[in-house]
């Protein structure tokens, strides 16, 4: 893998030092419908679309951090720490196609 | 309820290879350290390219939203994200905004702070100096090693040979600090990639000539 | 051009052969008088040199027990030993060329075809086939020894190829302050003017002096002899020169690689003696060698004029320029042109003899054999484009050009020169630093830029279908592709696959025109139509060992910090994952019984160890663990499951609250990073938490004395009350061991008294010495992970990873206790109250087996003949006088005293399930 993912810590580096957590989502609330908390278990959304995803530095700084990507050309638009983007940094983007 | 029989000593994780390697062994200040090694090799500046181990050192994590706060109190100003900078006595490698990691002894005062842990016996640190020690990195990690990209007092974590290494770039050596249970592998790493350019191991004795930044270069020379 | 000063020897199949310095190992074979170099892939059809310019597979040779080596680019040295490949028993009586008179019966896939008939046969062919098909063989003594390595650099802007295109955007670039990195095959720069006078008649001094003007640059590093194979994402460039990868990781790229020479397809035109132009104008100018003889220049463009003169210059004699064109494309001097004509074929076996000229369209009645032993095709170039089509560079037919070439640039990509199809000499220059001069300013992409060439559209003769070869490497004829396209492989994609055309050592670079060509012929279509084929990486072909690198040879060995000790002591180690364990020091039975009995030492320095600080700690615990801690005293230690949002099993482990804020988390070894990087995205979704993860598994050993002594062995070393009342069952002290700070738990996985003992790794060997010295008197004995293992079985105490997997929960896992549904949120809270009230599946039960048969790990659990669970872990245990384990069953023969079928060596054996411990059921041993 030589696409390169900007850490906010370590600046670009090839995907192979990161692991991938998978695009961000809203955790249901404790009391929230069943279904909601299956679909939200074991649905792994998999979309065309720009996103927002968590991305771990796994062979350097071992932190979490959030990637805008766009799943259509898998061009990396920018990094974000946790709690760094206030606008709505834990909605997905829409915008398939 | 008796007292032990021996005081402790500290000992690397890279003491025994240097035992096996023919090194001389001795304790300094608590530490068993290696000494010398029976091939002495000519110096950088005379074009020699030199390993050593600098694993006996204290070293100090600093952790939370006050680490630019413990850091100015040693430093005497904040340290950017991917640098370093000398302190009192040991240098100051600033990972990320709320990590930092303290070589060398930070003081009692930051010692006794909750946001600072002791991690003396997690770094282990190799020194590598010499005109190709670039050389021999470019061969073990994919690190842009062009000094726009990391000058002298850039800090960059990160793979070497595989093992997350941190790797700071002094002005006449790097030093390469990762966790002791693969400081061996990358050990033989390093020497085995040095071997092309006559890489010879050195033991501490030679770390004065070798170290010529920061306060913490009398420290292994002792 | 050499470092090498005389002249040298070696040897060609045992024959003695000299080299003039600087040679290459053809070029020295063709001076020699050695036309035929190989013999072909499939009809071991004689071959000798063809294009002279390492782009062919003629000229591969194994080199002192290296395979496929392209001759005509590798310098001779002395002592080299050289043999031919695909010959048996030899060069001269290859006794496997019936096959070429056998060809009638032998079409594509011939090989798959024919011998998979009858089906057990198909290994004996196969490796008949293997031996008589195969490209050179791997001599495992040489080349086991070959150092091979990978190295990463860095460029502002990557140039490759450096021609004349190549070597001025170099310049324009770092003059645009750059730092440039320039990627050449060859030995010298130049490409392919540097052997072509005629190229460069008016311009010597400024080929000098941009030559020279690269090599002085100080911003531009060459890489000489170093092949550019694969453009991956990001702008990764990978290189390969000599046994060295590297990763060249490129800001912006200019792709300047010129062209390939193509042959034409005419019957015959494989025979030794047929070549391209520029390979005989670079043995011509590099290599010195003649032509001796006559040669007949097959041509529709100014290239073949210059062969011609320069064959004329060297001594050969040079009987006719064939041009396609109806007026000469060049300047033919004093030699004879015959215009509007082209070959039709040539004839000859071990070399060329003569050549048969006639026109390009029509019958063949007008032809005329001419006497020769040369036929030189300079018929136009395709693009070498393949590295472009990689990097997703958009491809398209040019008609004006007759060629592929990138119309669409990826981001970052330049090309220049006649990669474009630009040949003029002064164009290529002008695009070269437009190329240089655009990537420098980091804007490559878009639309290529071209500098318009009067180019006029090549005349040829169309493909005909007859048996004439357009793929050298993998024997495939005009005639095989005809009749594949006619079986219905019409589409290039699988005309390719099926009858191996661009898939053999050349991938293209000399059959792909044609057989595109063919392709649109025989079904058609035009070029246009007919597209090409995916270009993937190595655009050259790579050793293996050139991608492998070091890899092989260095892999990662974690140890802990007393692993010095247990090689002294002799400890058999185990693989755990990158960790080497003491399995045992040698006899794990005696370390099981000391354990028991007195006090055994064990290493468990490999645990993963976390310390957490902060105010909100025991909140973040309450929600990361299904069991509680809120209330947690200091002090104290508690066993915990960390599961997954679906309320599976990922690890477990030791939580001690060593002060009101400050926390010590144990892992189990093969957990350690997963739960670290589990924790801390569960932090990074909170940011607001007062928590300071710190993961000090490297700076801190463990090492858990435990036995019925383990006590006294302890005091011995420790001021400090250990009595009961003090440090009692589940205590997390703070006490100082061997003069060392440790923290002590006081935990029972081997399900005796014990202390896990965790210090600075530093000072791990003093305090382990100090241990061993004061349990000398009682018995003490270092134990390994065996005896460990055997231990813990006794207690049912379970291994995560080992006894559960991706689908165990606590509640099957027989740990219901641990999960509190009535805390109000949780990890994995949801699935599990579900789970509580869902009616259970397999359960994870302890089994006694009587006797000392032991099922391997993991042995079938079997209800009326149906697998119905399985056993993940069984030893013999001396204190239950039986086989004891734990297995997986159905719910319904999860209680005590229910039998289970063990299938063991092929046999069933039954077995009684047990829910309590084998021993110490009460664990009054392990609170004592
Ligand atoms: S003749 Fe050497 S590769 Fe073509
Ligand atoms: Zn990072």
């Amino acid at each position: 893998m030589s696409l390169m993912i900007p850490c906010p810590h370590c600046e670009r580096r090839p995907a192979g030092e990161f692991h991938f957590g998978g695009p961000v989502r809203e955790r249901p609330e404790p009391d929230a419908a069943t279904a909601e908390w299956i679909s939200y278990t074991y649905d792994q959304p998999n979309r065309r679309a720009v996103q927002w995803e968590w991305w771990f530095h796994r062979g350097a700084c071992r932190q979490w951090f959030l990637v805008r990507r766009d799943t259509r050309t898998n061009r990396v638009l920018e990094s974000a720490l946790p709690g760094e983007v206030t606008t709505g940094p834990l909605e997905s983007e829409a915008g398939d196609e | 309820m008796t007292s032990p029989k021996s005081a402790p000593t500290a000992r690397g994780p890279l003491v025994a290879w240097h035992r096996r390697a023919g090194g001389r062994i001795e304790t300094v200040e608590g530490w068993e350290i290696c000494v010398s090694h029976p091939v002495q090799p000519d110096a950088p500046r005379s074009g020699g390219n030199l390993l050593l181990d600098w694993s006996h050192r204290s070293v100090t994590e600093l952790g939370g939203p006050r680490v630019s706060e413990l850091v100015s109190g040693l430093v005497g100003a904040d340290v950017a994200v991917r640098r370093m900078a000398a302190a009192r006595s040991g240098i100051v490698c600033r990972l990320t905004p709320a990590r930092a990691i303290v070589f060398g002894d930070p003081g009692s005062g930051v010692l006794g702070d909750p946001a600072a842990v002791d991690v003396t016996g997690g770094w282990s640190t190799i020194v590598l100096a010499g005109p190709d020690a670039i050389n021999v990195l470019s061969l073990l990690s994919s690190a842009d090693l062009r000094t726009r990209a990391m000058p002298v007092a850039a800090v960059r974590q990160g793979p070497v040979a595989g093992i997350n290494t941190l790797l700071c770039h002094f002005a006449g050596h790097w030093e390469l600090h990762a966790c002791p249970d693969s400081i061996v592998s990358l050990w033989e790493a390093v020497l085995d990639e040095g071997q092309a350019y006559g890489l010879q191991v050195a033991g501490a004795e030679r770390l004065g000539e070798v170290v010529t930044v920061g306060g913490g270069g009398e420290e292994g020379t002792t | 051009m050499s470092s090498q000063e005389g002249p040298c020897t070696f040897t060609f199949d045992g024959r003695s052969i000299t080299a003039r310095p600087g040679q290459t190992i053809a070029g020295a074979l063709h001076q020699d008088g050695v036309h035929v170099v190989s013999r072909s892939f499939k009809y071991h059809r004689p071959r000798g040199l063809f294009c002279a310019t390492g782009r062919c597979p003629n000229c591969l040779c194994t080199v002192d027990g290296y395979p496929n080596v392209r001759t005509c680019v590798t310098p001779a040295s002395q002592g080299m030993a050289v043999r031919s490949q695909n010959a048996w028993p030899g060069l001269k009586w290859d006794v496997l060329s019936i096959f070429d008179r056998l060809h009638r019966f032998m079409p594509v896939g011939f090989y798959y075809r024919v011998m998979h008939k009858p089906r057990f046969l198909w290994p004996v062919f196969e490796a008949i086939v293997r031996r008589i098909a195969g490209l050179g063989r791997v001599d495992r003594q040489s080349g086991g020894s070959r150092r091979y390595d990978r190295q990463t650099l860095h460029s502002d802007v990557v140039v490759i190829g450096g021609g004349w295109a190549g070597m001025h955007a170099a310049i324009a670039a770092s003059r645009g302050g750059r730092d440039v990195t320039l990627v050449d095959d060859r030995e010298n720069l130049g490409g392919h003017v540097l052997f072509d006078p005629g190229a460069r008649v008016d311009r010597e001094t400024e080929f000098e002096s941009t030559v020279q003007a690269v090599l002085d640059d100080p911003r531009i590093r060459v890489l000489h002899r170093a092949t550019a194979f694969g453009c991956y994402e990001d702008r990764l460039v990978a290189v390969q020169t000599g046994d060295r990868m590297i990763r060249l990781r490129a800001g912006q790229v200019v792709v300047a690689t010129g062209g390939w020479e193509q042959p034409l397809v005419f019957p015959g035109n494989d025979r030794p003696g047929v070549m391209l132009a520029g390979g005989v104008q670079k043995m011509l100018w590099q290599d010195g060698c003649l032509f001796p003889g006559d040669a007949v220049v097959v041509t529709d463009n100014q290239n073949g004029y210059r062969v011609a003169h320069s064959l004329a210059a060297c001594g050969t004699r040079v009987v006719a320029i064939v041009d396609h064109n109806a007026t000469p494309a060049g300047d033919p001097g004093d030699l004879p042109v015959w215009t509007g004509q082209t070959i039709h074929s040539v004839r000859g076996h071990r070399h060329v003899t003569s050549a048969v000229i006639g026109p390009l369209e029509g019958a063949s009645s007008a032809t005329e054999s001419i006497s020769c032993r040369w036929v030189v095709q300079a018929v136009g170039f395709t693009t070498a484009s393949g590295l472009l089509a990689q990097a997703g560079c958009r491809l398209v037919y040019d008609e004006s050009r007759d060629l592929f070439r990138a119309d669409q640039l990826a981001d970052g990509f330049r090309a220049a020169g006649s990669v474009n199809g630009t040949f003029d000499i002064d164009a290529c220059a002008r695009e070269g630093r437009l190329a240089g001069e655009v990537a420098a300013a980091g804007e490559g992409g878009g639309t290529v830029d071209l500098i318009p060439a009067e180019t006029s559209p090549p005349v040829r003769r169309p493909p005909d279908g007859k048996k004439a070869f357009v793929c050298l490497c993998e024997d495939v004829t005009d005639k095989d592709l005809f009749d594949a396209v006619a079986e219905g492989f019409a589409n290039i994609e699988t005309l390719k696959r099926y009858s191996t055309v661009c898939m053999g050592p050349c991938q293209g670079k000399m059959c792909q025109s044609s057989s595109i060509a063919a392709c649109a012929r025989a079904n058609g279509v035009t070029i246009s139509e007919t597209g090409r084929t995916t270009a993937r990486p190595p655009e050259q072909p790579v050793p293996l060992g050139v991608l492998a690198g070091r890899a092989p040879h260095r892999h990662l060995i974690r140890r802990s910090a007393l692993h010095d000790w247990h090689v002294e002591a002799g400890a058999v180690f185990l693989d755990s994952g990158a960790w080497k364990r003491p399995e045992s020091y040698g006899d794990p039975a005696a370390e099981y019984q000391v354990v028991r009995e007195g006090v055994g030492l064990i290493d468990v320095s490999t645990l993963g160890k976390l310390e957490l600080r902060g105010r909100d700690v025991a909140e973040f615990l309450e929600f990361v663990y299904p069991n509680r801690f809120a209330k947690l005293k200091v002090g104290r230690v508690r066993y915990g499951v960390v599961c997954d949002e679906a309320g599976i099993i990922l690890d477990d482990g030791t939580i001690a609250r060593l002060e009101e804020d400050r926390w010590f988390l144990t892992t189990t070894t093969g957990n350690a990073d997963g739960v670290d990087s589990w924790f801390r995205w569960w932090l990074a979704t909170r940011p607001g938490w007062d928590i300071r993860l710190t993961n000090v598994s490297g700076a801190t050993a463990a090492m858990n004395l435990a036995g019925p002594r383990s006590r006294q062995v302890l005091a011995a070393v420790c001021d400090g009350d250990l009595s009961t009342e003090a440090v009692p069952y589940l205590a997390a002290s703070q006490l100082t061991v061997a003069g060392v700070p440790a923290t002590v738990l006081r935990i029972g996985f081997v399900g005796e008294l014990g202390y896990e003992i965790h210090v600075p790794s530093q000072l791990a060997e003093h305090v382990w010495c100090e241990l061993m010295a004061a349990g000398a008197a009682s018995g003490i004995r270092p134990f390994g992970i065996e005896a460990q293992r055997r231990l813990r079985l006794d207690k049912q105490h379970l291994l995560a990873g080992q006894d559960t997997d991706a689908l165990s929960n606590p509640f099957d896992a027989g740990l219901p206790w641990i999960v509190k549904l009535d805390k109000p949120d949780f990890v994995g809270r949801s699935a599990l109250q579900r789970a509580e009230g869902r009616e259970p599946g397999q359960q994870l039960v302890g089994f006694r087996l009587e006797g000392d048969r032991v099922p391997p790990e993991p042995s079938l659990v079997l209800v009326d003949g149906r697998l119905e669970g399985r056993v993940t872990s069984a030893r013999y245990s001396p204190v239950a006088g039986a086989t004891v384990g734990l297995a997986w069953v159905p719910a319904e023969l999860a209680s005590n005293g229910q039998q289970i079928t063990i299938q063991l060596d092929g046999q069933l054996v039954n077995a009684v399930v047990q829910r309590e411990p084998f021993y110490d059921p009460e664990g009054a041993r392990l609170k004592s």
